[in-house]
C-alpha cells in the first residue's frame, strides 16, 4: 500500500514541470492567446491540457514509450525524462525568442514515432548489434516536443504582459492534460497485455505506430515544401 | 499484491518475446508501415489538408473540398465596409463665384463629444481606452506620454465576421517594441464598433498617458484589469 502510494506520489511530483507537444493552437484558441494582455492562468491551463490531450504525435510517441514498459517505477522515469526534455525547450524557446521552421520541427516529432516503433520491434539490437540508449533518446525527443510548442507559441503574438506566468501555467495545463492521456492509454493498454494475443500482435501494433509516424512525417515535410 | 505478481510475470513474457521478431520480419514490418503510410497519405491525407489530390481519391471522396475550407482562413479580406465618402468632384462655379467642391466632409446628425483623461500605468500594467462609434464617423485624437510605451491602435466591430471569435479585433497601428511617446491624427472608423488604444507599461516605471479626443461616439470604454466600464464622454461647450 505504502509503496503504491510513495509511486503515486512521486509520479505526480515528477509530471508536474512538464510542456506541451508541438500542434497547433488551433484558430480560435490563438486568438485568444493574441488578444490575451497580461496574466490569465486559467485560459492557458486549460489551453496546455487540451493541447496535449488533442496532440496525436505527442500521444503516438507516448503509446511508443511505454508499450514495453509494466513497473510503474519505469513509466515514471521514461515520462519524467520525456517531461524534463519538453518543458526545458518550451520555456527556454519562448523566453529567448529561438525558433524554427514549425513543419520541421514536427516532422522530427513524427520521425520520434517511427524511430520508438523501430526500437520496439527490437530493429536496433537486430541491425546495430546494439540499442542505443533509450532513456537518452526520451529526453533528446522530448527536448524537440518542447521545442516544437515553443516555436507554435511564438508564431502568435504573446504580450510580454505576465508572459512568464502565462507560459507557466500553459506548462502545468500541459502536464495535467499529459497525466490524463497517460491514464487512458495506460488503462487501454494494460487491458490489453491481460490478453494472451498481446504479445503476438506486438510487432503488428507496433508496425500501426510505424505508419502512424510516417503519415505524419509526409504530412510535415508536404507542408514544409508548399509554404 | 497479486497485481504485482501479476506484472512480472507478464515482464518476463516480454523479455521472452524480445527475442522473438527475426530481422526479415522487421525489415517486413518496417516496410509495411510505410507503405500503409504512403497509400493512406495519398489517398486521404494528402487531398484532405493540402487539397493535393494526384489520385483522385480526394475528390471521390469529397476531401479536398476540406482542404479549401481549411486552406482559405476566414479572417482574411472581411469587413469590407463602405465609408461614405464620395469621391471629390471640383465643379467650376457659375457667374464668377467660388468653386464647389464637393465630398469633403461626412454631415452628422448630432453635436460630436469630447474626452481627455489622464491614465497612470503602473510597472508591467496594460490598459485601453475605446470609443464607439460608427462606420464612417471621425474623430481627432492626440496622446502623449512621460516616457516610452508600446500599444496598438485597433478596433473591434459590432458585427465579427463568420468564423471569428469574441475576441476579434483589427490592428491599425501598433509598437510591441520599442513604444512611442505620442501620437496624433484624424481617424475614420472603418465599421460600427469600439475603436481605440491598448497601452502597454512594458518598463519598469509608472508612465501617465495623456489622451484628448473629439469625435462623433457615443460612449467610451474602459478596460482595465480586465474590467470594463463603460464612461460618459463630454459635451463641448
Amino acid at each position: 500500500m505504502v509503496r503504491t502510494a510513495i509511486c503515486v506520489l512521486f509520479f505526480a511530483l515528477a509530471l508536474w514541470p512538464c510542456a506541451a507537444s508541438a500542434h497547433n493552437v488551433s484558430k480560435r484558441d490563438a486568438s485568444f492567446v493574441q488578444s490575451t494582455r497580461g496574466v490569465a492562468i486559467g485560459p492557458f491551463l486549460y489551453l496546455g491540457a487540451k493541447h496535449m490531450l488533442t496532440g496525436y504525435d505527442h500521444l503516438l510517441f507516448l503509446v511508443g514509450v511505454i508499450f514495453f514498459l509494466y513497473r510503474p517505477k519505469d513509466i515514471v522515469q521514461y515520462v519524467s525524462l520525456f517531461t524534463l526534455g519538453h518543458s526545458t525547450t518550451l520555456l527556454l524557446g519562448v523566453l529567448t525568442g529561438v525558433r524554427a521552421n514549425s513543419y520541421l520541427i514536427d516532422a522530427v516529432i513524427a520521425l520520434s514515432v517511427v524511430y520508438k516503433a523501430f526500437d520496439n520491434m527490437d530493429g536496433f539490437r537486430r541491425f546495430l548489434g546494439f540499442e542505443p540508449n533509450a532513456k537518452l533518446a526520451v529526453f533528446i525527443f522530448g527536448l524537440f516536443h518542447g521545442f516544437g510548442l515553443a516555436t507554435k507559441l511564438q508564431e502568435l503574438v504573446l504580450s510580454r504582459n505576465g508572459l512568464v506566468i502565462n507560459i507557466l501555467s500553459f506548462n502545468v495545463g500541459v502536464e495535467i492534460g499529459q497525466v490524463l492521456a497517460l491514464s487512458i492509454v495506460l488503462i487501454g493498454l494494460s487491458y490489453w497485455r491481460m490478453h494472451k494475443n498481446f504479445l503476438r500482435y506486438a510487432l503488428a501494433t507496433n508496425t500501426a505506430l510505424m505508419a502512424g509516424g510516417f503519415i505524419l512525417l509526409g504530412y510535415q515535410i508536404t507542408g514544409y515544401l508548399r509554404q | 499484491m497479486s497485481t504485482i505478481v501479476h506484472e512480472q510475470g507478464t515482464q518476463q513474457n516480454s523479455e521472452a518475446s524480445i527475442a522473438g521478431p527475426t530481422k526479415q520480419q522487421i525489415l517486413k514490418a518496417t516496410g509495411v508501415a510505410f507503405v500503409i503510410a504512403v497509400v493512406i497519405l495519398f489517398t486521404v491525407v494528402l487531398p484532405a489538408e493540402y487539397g493535393i489530390d494526384p489520385l483522385r481519391t480526394g475528390a471521390a471522396l469529397g476531401l479536398t473540398s476540406l482542404a479549401k475550407t481549411v486552406a482559405t482562413p476566414a479572417p482574411a479580406a472581411v469587413s469590407v465596409t463602405t465609408v461614405e465618402h464620395g469621391p471629390v468632384v471640383v465643379e467650376p462655379g457659375a457667374n464668377g463665384e467660388a468653386p464647389i467642391i464637393k465630398g469633403v466632409f461626412v454631415a452628422q446628425p448630432n453635436r460630436y463629444k469630447i474626452d481627455s483623461r489622464e491614465l497612470k500605468l503602473g510597472p508591467g500594467e496594460g490598459m485601453e481606452i475605446k470609443y464607439h462609434m460608427q462606420a464612417g464617423a471621425g474623430m481627432v485624437y492626440s496622446w502623449t506620454a512621460n516616457q516610452k510605451i508600446q500599444y496598438e491602435f485597433h478596433g473591434e466591430p459590432d458585427t465579427k465576421p463568420a468564423n471569428a471569435g469574441p475576441d476579434y479585433f483589427e490592428s491599425y497601428e501598433k509598437d510591441d517594441k520599442v513604444g512611442i511617446t505620442q501620437s496624433n491624427g484624424t481617424f475614420t472608423a472603418p465599421s460600427t464598433g469600439i475603436e481605440g488604444w491598448f497601452w502597454d507599461n512594458e518598463s519598469g516605471d509608472e508612465v501617465t498617458v495623456k489622451l484628448v479626443t473629439a469625435g462623433f461616439y457615443d460612449y467610451i470604454l474602459q478596460n482595465r484589469d480586465d474590467i470594463k466600464t463603460r464612461l460618459q464622454p463630454l459635451d463641448p461647450k
